[in-house]
């Protein structure tokens, strides 16, 4: 029963986490088509950013945004320098970011050295719920991705702007002939995709170290959770970071010596999942 | 076939000038760093005979190398059989592992394939320790015996050395000695492979691959079985990796993860992209470029000896340079000025496999 509610809560906030990880992935391959390996750079970048507007002596309200923005400016260039002028040339995209990413590790790298780093979050301590305890910054960073979540979601779903959206991953070329600024829209998306990203950085940090290689776990994540559910599935990204969150918690906490089994079921599950269903979980929801 | 021609003879001048380069150099040291090299060229052209050629990316050619590596160590160390005999074991377990992970892969395209090949070398890369008690986990398996002390191949190589290795190899202490003879190794069989990849890449069965990564639609149409194919190519590419795989583990004489970690799928692409894919010697080209830059030139900046992350800053912005204004890549680009005077241009390699081949050839050669 223990173990029941301890898997129940600390997985909930693992799929939150993973959820808003790879809701701006998911956003900016279903409107552009591309993969985007440098999206865990935008998650380092906003951590890294936020600790140096700290250490510069700012509060940290300001330097979460500092930091964001930091991933903004980032997601900016990467459309500008690789996805833009490679469009339509998906494999190239793909290494282009992937360049990119490792740019940007190596800059981290240069300017903050390679030692580990620790951000201080919005709140020290533990709380307990249904008598599990856990630290605070978790559940902060869970409530962040439940309500960015809900408002991405009715952004698509019910404003003009989420209309256009969908027109666009529909059709691109159609969107354009009735009008829409298609270019000024992608530009849009893949900043929305770095601000959510980078969101999670600022947010899931404190509970981790900053490291220069930090982008990449949360990159895979990313990658694994939007492949399992679909590339062009929203929902099918939120119900895999349900079940690659639950099932992370649940190999870790049940299994002896389960911390370094829990990466093995994982990849386990997605080469099964690929192998039977090579379109993901769901179908098309916002294509 | 005399495109086979023109595109094997470079290879074959710098296999010359590989060989004769030791009596001129003279230098231990750089005589490792282009065994490496040599050693990234192969596993570069590999890749690419996978991916650069029937668009097929992967994202975990560690998985092959380090099978290989890991076959061959575990052989070396678990029998008393002259290990050199690892050089066919390797291989061959890696071209099983190809051929069973590319009959599944047959479902898979795109994104959905590279993050397939990435999960499946990252859960070999996890099973490392799982099995801590064979493969020794983050310790390795060291202590091998080296090519060079191996029986028939090692003795081979030390005849090979005698008569090219010059003064440097001559007047070489006993440890420099091994780097000289594993080189000379390295170089014939390298090359070898590389020249076996050329013949079946620029052959008859490299154009049906090409047309597999330009337009698969239209090559299904025509006729080609594409998913023959397609395992072929994950079956020979994986056992070329598996033996690098393989070559690594003797020439160190130890194993351990970096021979299955990502950074190793990663900087493949790299240097596959930087050189040029599509083009087998593009990549190997590439190889030696980043290997050259990374062991030795960019060693001589006391900025980046104090810092390495300048090197991995160098290749990311060189990668993503070519990328935008060179779609061949560095050695791709130079190969097609040569190469194609009279042909019309041709759309970029990594998204059409498009390099040379028109269809005149392309009925030439299959004729």
């Amino acid at each position: 029963m223990e173990l029941l509610t301890t898997v129940l809560v600390t997985g909930a906030l693992t799929s939150a986490a993973y959820a808003l990880m790879a809701l701006g992935f998911s956003l900016v391959y279903g409107v552009g088509r591309t993969v985007n390996l440098a999206h865990g750079s935008y998650f380092m970048v906003a951590a890294y950013g936020t600790y140096a507007a700290q250490q510069a002596g700012l509060p940290l309200a300001l330097a979460a945004a500092v930091g964001i923005l930091a991933a903004c400016v980032l997601g900016v260039i990467v459309d500008f320098v690789v996805i833009s002028p490679m469009r339509d040339r998906e494999i190239t995209i793909l290494i282009g970011t992937l360049a990119v990413a490792l740019a940007v590790e190596a800059a981290i790298r240069i300017i903050f050295g390679v030692g580990n780093k620790r951000l201080a979050g919005f709140a020290d301590g533990a709380h307990t719920v249904l008598g599990v305890n856990v630290v605070s910054a978790r559940i902060i960073a869970a409530v962040v991705s439940v309500v960015l979540i809900a408002v991405v979601l009715w952004v698509i779903g019910s404003t003009s702007y989420g209309r256009t959206l969908r027109a666009v991953a529909q059709d691109e070329e159609a969107a354009r002939l009735m009008g829409i600024r298609t270019d000024r829209l992608q530009l849009s998306i893949i900043v929305l995709g770095a601000a959510l990203a980078g969101t999670a950085g600022v947010f899931v940090s404190p509970y981790q170290v900053l490291y220069p290689g930090m982008w990449l776990a949360p990159l895979i994540t990313a990658f694994s959770v939007v492949i399992l559910g679909g590339l062009d599935s929203i929902h099918g990204t939120l119900v895999a970071a349900c079940i690659l969150g639950f099932l992370d918690r649940l190999v870790a906490e049940a299994l002896p010596d389960g911390g370094t089994k829990a990466p093995l079921v994982a990849l386990a599950l997605i080469l099964v999942v690929l192998v039977t269903r090579p379109q993901g979980l769901k179908g098309k929801v916002l294509a | 076939m005399t495109t086979l021609r023109r595109r094997v003879l470079p290879a074959v001048l710098a296999l010359a000038l590989l060989l004769a380069l030791p009596a001129l150099v003279g230098d231990a040291v750089l005589i490792r760093v282009l065994t490496t090299a040599c050693l990234f060229a192969v596993l570069a052209a590999s890749w690419d005979l996978l991916s650069g050629f029937t668009g097929q990316v992967t994202f975990g050619h560690a998985a092959f190398v380090g099978i290989g590596g890991y076959a061959t160590a575990l052989f070396a160390s678990e029998t008393t059989a002259n290990p050199a005999l690892a050089l066919l074991i390797g291989p061959v377990c890696a071209a099983l592992f190809g051929l069973v992970i590319g009959i599944p892969a047959l479902r898979l395209q795109g994104p959905y394939l590279a993050l397939a090949t990435l999960a499946a070398a990252s859960a070999l890369y996890q099973l490392i320790f799982v099995f801590k008690d064979k493969t020794r986990g983050e310790d390795g398996i060291s202590g091998l015996t080296t090519l060079d002390e191996t029986a028939v191949i090692g003795d081979i190589g030390r005849f090979i050395a005698n008569i090219l290795g010059g003064q440097g190899f001559e007047s070489a202490r006993p440890l420099a000695r091994a780097a000289y003879t594993n080189y000379f190794l390295v170089v014939l069989i390298a090359g070898a492979v590389l020249l076996l990849m050329c013949w079946f890449g620029y052959g008859r069965h490299g154009v049906v691959l090409r047309s597999i990564g330009q337009e698969e639609t239209a090559a299904q149409a025509a006729g080609v079985p594409i998913a023959r194919y397609k395992v072929a190519a994950f079956t020979i590419s994986g056992g070329c990796a598996g033996l690098i795989g393989a070559l690594m583990v003797l020439t160190r004489g130890s194993a351990s993860t970096d021979l299955l970690a990502l950074d190793l799928s990663l900087i493949v692409i790299v240097m596959a992209a930087i050189g040029g894919t599509g083009s087998l010697i593009g990549p190997a080209g590439g190889a030696f470029v980043i290997i050259l830059l990374q062991d030795h030139i960019l060693e001589l900046i006391p900025m980046v000896e104090a810092e390495p992350a300048y090197k991995q800053l160098t290749f990311a912005l060189l990668l993503i340079l070519v990328l935008r204004f060179l779609p061949h890549g560095l050695f791709g680009s130079l190969q097609e000025t040569i190469l194609a005077r009279k042909r019309s241009p041709v759309e970029s390699p990594l998204d059409s496999a498009s390099v040379g081949d028109s269809p005149s050839e392309f009925a030439k050669e299959v004729q």
